[in-house]
């Protein structure tokens, strides 16, 4: 990270700010690459638009455990949250997609915010342990409540009206890609700005020092609570993204299981550095297809592995090893004598 | 009035005796927790190993099924002192999240290669006939397995905690929880306690794992499945490691899921995560634990 | 030399010929199990019903060979079941699917297969009303309702249990089996004078089985996932002299890998219902079992979904034959719906929504000369789904 220029006017650091938020080259390639995938793979695009939902949901949690240092075991809380507040609002006479996302994205920021009076209270395994219990007691809860949630048998009867009125969600996946890109590119966005400014850098801190930040004067609770609610909002609306173009939920939104895979997901792509949760969905999601087709029984396996040499051998998974690389390259570009 | 005394002992007891598996099983997680500051959630991989030991035993060599139990313990210590040695070693001054995905990894490794191997069907067992009745004192009838379970656990509990209290080993054991650096300048060899410890610990699993087929069943999903149970025992108890705690941890969820099960049994496996979230704001580093 | 052109020629030209003929499209048939985690024994199972099937019949279907493509649902996941299923339609674009292995996944399938217009027909999934969904959907596993509701009334009206207890598995399926069976009962003039609730990863039943013991009902109702689960209750069931008691107990089919009769005496007196008596001696039963051993060995015990998937393959190419090797999918429906068949299970149709219509079959365990064997006690023929208003 680039230390902050000394200077004695406030405008250097406005511009150190400016510095940091600037559009690297990679950020358009991978852009137009999205927008690319519809032209060129259009049999692709349920895969491409549940990919596009997961880096969303990855970047949710990153927000939390890449940049305040929160480490949650039950980011499908929230997930879970957004899906089914979309569904249940279709199966109630409400079909309109975008209100619906709305409405979801305010649940899970509301369900985030009840949470985090519990979350800023306790650190480490702590912390880990009562992000887990939440969700498995929503999980208990939701399956107890079938008559609500639908239970195991999920949420049915979930219909969405056409985009606009216009645009039906079809089954080559066509409508659905494009909506999802367009809204995480907009929660990108959102994300990016909010990372490039002062309270993205109290963030950083708080994850570094946790204890020293008070002394700074940022105050920890209310950032934590923040960040949290934030996160918990854009998870909601990844939930909510996957219900409309899904038009079906069922327990596995809430479960544990997707909360230990965007875990993954985050990991192997590299935290704290926004495209490590883009990196990291399109790998696992690839990935994952492309072995079930392959060999799907040892599927665990594999992401078992990767897991692990990952955390052994990589910085900060494959965004920490290429900017790791590219470091290296710069050094020696640089003259350094032959070492 | 009777019966609902009858019932309530009968709660107890059973209550007490799943505690006493859930504590054999999780015990080695809350010593390396405590000892190495090592979150090893493949925890229940190990049991799961102990718990193919014995199936294995019993159907392909026609062990009779107590004498698998000192095997599995040996099989998986030895299995976990390599896990140790090249693995975990390296991990003890990472961080927190590293470890709990190292291990995760781990376990989603050891499914595949006991599905690879075992299947992935649930694994048929069955109790010797001798352990499957009932027996009747006075008015209260319990049963033979339960019986087991208490009876091994209790001769455990007593010897771990001999163990740590009155033997030279525990107190080295202790003095390297205590203070890593100052046990390596007092000469104990900090490394060869910590692996001996582990592998005590995952023995332990892996005992529990196979004394726990009956009640908890086998199959190659075992250490997710009951990863939650492991993590509650731990957090309850005391998130720096503390035995006692794990003890503790192990009797209350084991009573709470009983009694749950008994009076109120609509509501199932939420009072166990409704207990721990409970526990966890009331002391969030656990009954015995210490910030 | 233009005598051996020619000759080159005309050979060339018959070998076009033929190989143009043995170029019927191949019948593409999609896979949609679960082959990964915790519950790739039913991707595993199927896999070995399409083995069996093949080597029975051969690979190919009126003339057209027959290619698999295979899709791994992950688990319950209707999502990746409603991506894998737009995929077999627009990528592979197969003729007819084999699917749902969970009632959310084939819930999610249905508006693909619906929109695609390819026929699928449902292995494992049991939850009542999943074929409604679609005009494209037919069921080959059983819907939770039909064993329950047939024992339930059995067990009023013939054997004349009027007071019956539910113990059933604690998720909505639970739900619905208790609500089958009370139907059942209070068809045959008994009725349910109580219910439990046990969690899915239940460790222990003491407290359940000793729930039961108090209110001492005539019959109990177990409905728990076939496996460990269900086994364990038993075995408490009976440890606390329930049996014995006289507190009849009755279930669906108990394990999928392991006969009711090997699991221990536990299980004496216990009555199953089920859809399939696994060693019965119709000539499709034989016929199935022989294939099967002839692939996995005379040791191996095959599960229902390899049954279901025998019967898929089986139906198939009855259809396809029947439209001399077309695959008109509105045809195909029609087909299915007109026709009664023959399974390993005993004969089988499809209603008017593409349930399933088949025999009941109620069984009881009982020792025989010291060994214990299941004994046929009722045959309710051709029951359909009861419509379950809750």
């Amino acid at each position: 990270m680039t230390a902050i220029p000394e200077t004695k006017s406030r405008i250097g650091s406005i511009d150190w700010f400016r510095a940091q938020a600037r559009w690297r080259w990679y950020e358009p390639v991978f852009w137009l690459g999205a927008v690319a995938w519809y032209f060129l793979l259009p049999t692709y695009l349920p895969l491409g638009t549940q990919i596009l939902v997961a880096a969303l949901f990855a970047l949710s949690l990153d927000l939390i455990l890449g940049y305040g240092g929160i480490v949650s075991l039950g980011q499908s809380t929230f997930f879970g949250v957004g899906a089914y507040t979309a569904g249940l609002l279709a199966t109630h006479g409400w079909h309109e997609p975008l209100s619906c996302l709305l409405a979801a994205s305010a649940a899970a920021a509301l369900a985030g915010w009840i949470c985090s009076f519990v979350i800023v209270r306790v650190q480490g395994i702590a912390l880990l342990l009562v992000t887990l219990g939440i969700n498995l007691v929503l999980y208990e809860a939701a399956n107890k409540a079938y008559t609500i949630t639908g239970g195991a048998d999920g949420l049915q009867g979930i219909e969405f009206s056409p985009l606009l009125g216009i645009f039906h969600f079809d089954i080559y996946g066509r409508a659905a890609y494009i909506y999802t890109l367009i809204v995480v590119f907009l929660a990108f966005l959102v994300a990016r700005r909010i990372v490039h400014s002062p309270f993205g850098l109290a963030l950083k801190g708080m994850r570094e020092n946790w204890k020293r930040m008070p002394t700074l004067g940022a105050g920890l609770r209310r950032h934590g609570t923040l960040i949290f609610v934030l996160s918990a909002t854009i998870a909601g609306l990844s939930g909510a993204l996957l219900a409309e173009s899904v038009q079906f939920v069922a327990l596995d939104s809430l479960g544990v299981q997707r909360s230990v895979d965007v875990l993954t997901m985050l990991i192997v792509g590299g935290t704290g550095v926004l495209y490590g949760s883009f990196v990291g969905a399109t790998v696992y999601m690839v990935f994952r297809d492309q072995l079930s087709d392959l060999n799907p029984a040892y599927w665990y396996f594999w992401i078992g592995l990767m897991l692990v040499l990952v955390v052994l051998f990589t910085r900060n998974g494959i965004v920490g090893a290429l900017e790791d690389l590219s470091a290296w390259i710069e050094k020696k570009r640089r003259g350094a004598p032959s070492s | 009035m009777f019966p609902i005394f009858q019932g309530f002992v009968q709660v107890l007891f059973d209550g007490v005796a799943f505690g006493m598996l859930l504590f054999v099983m999780s015990v080695g997680l809350a010593i390396t927790l405590g000892l190495m500051r090592f979150a090893n959630l493949a925890h229940g991989s190990f049991a799961m190993l102990g718990g193919f030991t014995t199936t294995t035993l019993m159907k392909h060599a026609g062990w009779p099924f107590l004498a698998t139990l000192p095997v599995a313990f040996v099989i998986v210590a030895l299995v976990s002192v390599v896990l140790e040695r090249f693995l975990y070693r390296r991990m003890y001054r990472a961080k927190e999240l590293d470890q709990v995905l190292l291990t995760v990894g781990i376990i989603y490794m050891s499914i595949a290669g006991a599905a690879y191997v075992w299947g992935p069907e649930p694994q048929a067992f069955a109790l010797p006939d001798y352990l499957t009745t009932y027996q009747q004192v006075g008015w209260f009838s319990f049963s033979r397995y339960g019986a087991l379970l208490l009876a091994i656990g209790t001769i455990l509990t007593l010897a771990i905690f001999f163990g740590l209290e009155r033997t030279r080993f525990g107190a080295m054991i202790r003095a390297a929880v205590d203070d890593r650096r100052v046990a390596l300048g007092v000469g104990i060899n900090v490394n060869l306690v910590f692996t001996i410890t582990f592998a005590i610990g995952s023995g332990l699993a892996g005992l529990g794992g196979a004394l726990g087929i009956n009640a908890l069943g086998l199959d190659p999903s075992f250490p997710i499945e009951y990863l939650v149970f492991f993590l509650i025992v731990v957090s309850i108890g005391g998130t720096a490691g503390s035995v006692k705690g794990a003890l503790a941890a192990s009797l209350l969820l084991g009573l709470c899921d009983e009694a749950g099960k008994y009076y109120v049994p609509q509501t199932g496996a939420f009072i166990i995560y409704v207990v721990m979230l409970l526990v966890m704001l009331w002391r969030p580093n656990g009954l015995y634990g210490r910030a | 030399m233009r005598k051996i052109l020619g000759f080159v020629a005309a050979s060339a030209l018959v070998f076009a010929t033929a190989s143009a003929r043995a170029d019927e499209p191949p019948l593409k048939i999609g896979v949609i199990m679960t082959y990964s985690g915790p519950f790739a024994t039913y991707g595993h199972q199927a896999d070995l019903g399409i083995e069996t099937y093949m080597k029975a019949h051969g690979d190919t279907i009126a003339g057209r060979k027959i290619e698999i493509i295979r899709k791994d649902d992950t688990g319950l996941a209707p999502d990746v079941s409603k991506r894998v299923t737009q995929e077999l339609a627009v990528r592979d674009k197969v003729d007819i699917i084999f699917g749902g292995c969970w009632s959310p996944n084939a819930f999610a399938s249905a508006p693909v297969v619906t929109e695609a217009k390819i026929p699928f027909f449902i292995i494992v999934a049991a939850t009542d009303g999943i074929p409604a969904k679609s005009p494209y959907m037919v069921r080959l596993s059983s819907p939770v309702s039909v064993p329950v509701y047939t024992m339930g009334k059995w067990a009023s009206e013939k054997k004349g249990w009027k007071t019956g207890y539910s113990a059933v598995v604690d998720y909505v399926l639970g739900t619905a089996g208790a609500a089958a069976f009370r139907k059942g009962m209070e068809e045959g003039g008994g009725k349910v004078i109580g219910e439990v609730r046990i969690p899915v990863s239940n460790p222990d039943f003491t407290p359940y089985v000793q729930r039961i013991k108090e209110a001492h009902p005539q019959v109990t109702q177990l409905f728990l996932p076939a496996g460990a689960l269900a086994v364990g209750f038993v075995k408490a069931y009976h440890d606390i002299g329930l049996i014995k008691d006289g507190i009849n107990l009755v279930t669906g089919p108990m394990s999928e890998t392991q006969p009711t009769e090997t699991l221990g005496d536990f299980v004496e007196g216990l009555y199953t219902g089920g859809n399939w008596i696994e060693d019965n001696d119709s000539p499709a039963n034989q016929e199935f079992l022989k294939a099967f051993h002839a692939t996995q060995g005379a040791d191996a015990h095959p599960g229902f979904v390899a049954m279901d998937i025998w019967d898929a393959l089986n139906i198939t190419r009855q259809v396809v034959e029947e439209q001399k090797g077309k695959s008109d999918p509105d045809r195909t429906m029609a087909l299915l719906r007109g026709h009664q068949f023959v399974s390993p299970r005993g004969p089988i149709a499809f209603d008017d929504t593409g349930e399933i219509v088949q025999n009941v079959y109620i069984r009881q365990a009982v020792m025989e000369n010291g060994k214990m064997v299941m004994k046929t006690v009722e045959t309710t023929p051709m029951v359909k789904a009861p419509s379950l208003t809750q």
